[in-house]
């Protein structure tokens, strides 16, 4: 393998180790994903056009964010009738609380598709035409008839299902390692 | 740690955040609950953890029937596009060194980097890599990104062609070429632009803001998520700048605009040029002629669909409801029937009249129409709704002509021979075609559902329109009346009343008054109009020939 097919590989190997936390980061400071999606593509390409300023061994995860983190800056100082959602203390609350987890995100996935498969067919069938269709709740509420207020209720009650089961695997996973 | 509501709450706002839905007030309930709880903190970031992962595909998976690719599966198969580049043809693009952006890292040192290799190949390689990293997290983290862009939401009698079937509730995908051949349909775009079209008609999505149509019929309701979209025809390019608006294209390279609300940017082509850009605004319309010149033409709002709810076969070309056509058994869309009407058993039939009679003097409930609470004759204080409601009309003589019909005759046969005719205000016949009127001869009233109107159609009643006055006809028969029953001058007063309030009172009105015009905005929540005319101060119901024209319920 050449160097740059070694760059290639390392980057990608990283990048794949990390995507979901770096997304996650992106998404819980600017809370909407049309703009998390475009600063994920801009974070991506810049970390890409830079990995030569990548020393190997340090934390590609710290990088990642510190970039996203300067291209969030950038997306709200250009849109300016976009205000931040978050304030700086609640910034650093939101950080603090993703370090204490970023280890443990594989095993939440695997966990994840456990607890998915428990669920009540129709309420997987309201997540897959959320996330595997790509509909918006207001969408799916309009093809099933529903109002969007009745739905949007009836999915935080799913996805608080789905962390509640998560939690418990999680804990009983920890009680028998 | 919170109760379960409220953190079922938070929830909600979390995804309705998420989504753009939040309003202002719940963003800073949302707010101010993150910062006074480290425990919403977790929530926040448990619910942004779960959304990033069921929103990438993947590793998880939401069918049962289907494993996820195992993460060794998924890396072979980037590492074998990521080699399968290394053989890929060179991409020739313009490359601008730019002064490298300086960004604060932990651990890491900044250093130059020192180029080996020629310079044009390493760019072209980092391009050509980036261009497939782009790929990579497109297909990885963006399911919407996926050429899939809008959905059938609705259809009625829906033909597509063999070659690109869709089914209700279907996904649509950029770039595939469907073909309405006849129905109508309801698309909405992942962007949330609503589409109503018509066939026949051959169209494409170009992306979830772009369609191209070859020829046919569409309406484009564009929200403000959506501002932007275009709708591409061979020889022009509409962008929407926020607005409702229609257009119609012919295979002969014919385009017409016509703009309900907001504003729109005309661009024609040719040969895939631009040959000039105009904006075309609100109540104004263009066509676009086979050389691409700009034509000013009327506004045509009915040559195009406003809405469509297959749960009731219904197909509406105008946001505005005849209420006379309710009277006739419609739903407002003119599905009624001409010259029915309601009597005072509360059924819809065919109405006819010898003379006047004797009303009810209660409040009759009419079952046969989800649209109308009911009739009633006014004398007095009066019950003007199901609910109850009462206004205080003078005393009538209790009596009336024929029931409240979809129409506008009149007849006489007893106490005179006056033939079958049309009834007329300012000039105009009513309740011929296109010319919708209710015929409501004193002393009569009805009052509508609002509520069931606006469930029926899942929109707001915003304004009530309409003409009154007694038919000018009768000056052209009374010499034929006879003169104890019927006076020179006949007199009889109008009311519309909202849900038991007075909007519009006319009182006294004669034959040769002019006809006069109603208009005003229904409160947000009022749940019933009621429309109801009276004798007036002549003391009798004989030869008010009173009519309400183009009754019409406004919708938003």
């Amino acid at each position: 393998m050449n160097s740059n097919n070694k760059n290639r590989a390392e980057f990608l190997s990283l990048f794949m180790s990390n995507h979901k936390a770096i997304y996650a980061y992106i998404l819980a400071v600017v809370c909407d994903v049309h703009n998390a999606d475009d600063l994920m593509q801009e974070t991506v390409l810049f970390l890409w056009d830079h990995f030569d300023q990548y020393k190997s061994g340090t934390s590609f995860i710290a990088w990642a964010r510190s970039v996203s983190r300067y291209k969030i800056l950038q997306f709200f100082d250009r849109n300016k009738k976009e205000p931040a959602f978050l304030t700086h203390n609640l910034l650093e609350a939101i950080e603090k609380d993703l370090d204490q987890r970023e280890h443990g995100l594989d095993e939440q996935f695997r966990i994840l598709q456990n607890c998915l498969e428990k669920l009540p067919s129709e309420q997987r069938q309201l997540l897959q035409d959320k996330y595997n269709k790509g509909l918006n709740i207001n969408q799916i509420a309009g093809v099933l008839g529903n109002t969007a207020n009745a739905l949007y209720k009836r999915m935080a009650r799913i996805h608080l299902a789905l962390l509640d089961c998560m939690n418990r695997s999680m804990k009983i996973r920890e009680a028998n390692p | 740690m919170n109760s379960s509501a409220a953190n079922a709450r938070l929830c909600e706002w979390i995804l309705r955040k998420l989504e753009g839905t939040l309003t202002a007030e719940e963003n800073d309930a949302l707010i101010q609950q993150l910062e006074s709880s480290p425990d919403a903190v977790h929530l926040y970031n448990d619910m942004i953890l779960l959304y990033s992962s069921l929103a990438t595909p993947g590793r998880i998976s939401l069918s049962p029937k289907t494993s996820a690719p195992s993460s060794k599966q998924l890396d072979d198969l980037l590492f074998s596009m990521a080699e399968a580049e290394n053989d890929a043809p060179s991409l020739e693009i313009e490359f601008t060194p730019k002064t490298p952006e300086i960004i604060p890292t932990q651990n890491i040192t900044i250093e130059k980097a020192v180029s080996k290799i020629n310079t044009t190949s390493l760019v072209t390689a980092i391009v050509s890599l980036a261009a497939m990293t782009l790929m990579i997290v497109y297909v990885i983290l963006n399911p919407r990104i996926s050429t899939e862009v809008a959905t059938l939401a609705d259809s009625i009698d829906a033909q597509w062609s063999s070659d690109s079937p869709v089914k209700d509730g279907g996904r649509l995908v950029a770039s595939t070429p469907l073909h309405l051949l006849g129905g109508t349909a309801k698309i909405i775009t992942d962007k949330n632009v609503e589409l109503l079209l018509e066939g026949p008609m051959e169209f494409s999505f170009d992306s979830v803001s772009e369609l191209r149509m070859k020829y046919g019929r569409l309406t484009a309701k564009v929200s403000s998520q959506g501002v932007g979209f275009s709708v591409n025809t061979p020889n022009t390019k509409i962008i929407d700048l926020g607005t409702e608006f229609g257009v119609f294209s012919d295979l002969n390279d014919s385009t017409e605009l016509h703009v309900f609300t907001g504003r729109t940017n005309l661009v024609t082509l040719q040969n895939n040029t631009i040959v000039s850009s105009q904006m075309v605004t609100e109540g104004l319309a263009r066509r676009v002629n086979p050389l691409s010149e700009i034509q000013t033409i009327a506004l045509k709002t009915e040559s195009f669909i406003r809405h469509i709810d297959s749960s009731h076969q219904l197909i509406l070309r105008s946001r505005q409801l005849n209420l006379a056509d309710m009277v006739g058994g419609g739903n407002g869309s003119n599905t009624g029937q001409l010259n029915a009407g309601i009597n005072y058993r509360g059924d819809i039939d065919i109405l006819d009249t010898v003379s006047s009679a004797q009303g009810p003097q209660h409040y009759i409930p009419v079952d046969s129409s989800i649209f109308v609470d009911g009739v009633f004759i006014p004398n007095g204080s009066t019950r003007v709704s199901s609910q109850g409601l009462q206004f205080d009309f003078e005393p009538t003589n209790g009596r009336y002509w024929m029931g409240i019909l979809n129409g506008a005759w009149h007849k006489v046969t007893i106490s005179a021979q006056i033939p079958r005719h049309h009834l007329r205000l300012n000039g105009v016949e009513y309740g011929v075609d296109g010319r919708p009127a209710m015929y409501l001869a004193a002393n009569q009233g009805i009052t509508f559902d609002l509520e069931s109107i606006r469930t029926y159609y899942k929109a707001d009643v915003t304004e009530f329109t309409a003409l009154c006055g007694i038919s000018e006809t009768y000056n052209e028969y009374k010499h034929l009346m006879d003169k104890k029953a019927f006076s020179d001058s006949p007199r009889a007063d109008f009311y519309v009343l909202v849900d038991g309030q007075c909007y519009y009172e006319r009182r006294d009105v004669t034959p040769a008054d002019q006809a006069d015009s109603i208009r005003f905005s229904i409160p947000a929540g009022a749940r019933f109009l009621t429309l109801a005319t009276t004798q007036g101060n002549d003391n009798t119901n004989n030869g008010d020939w009173t009519l309400f024209a183009e009754p019409v319920l406004h919708l938003k």
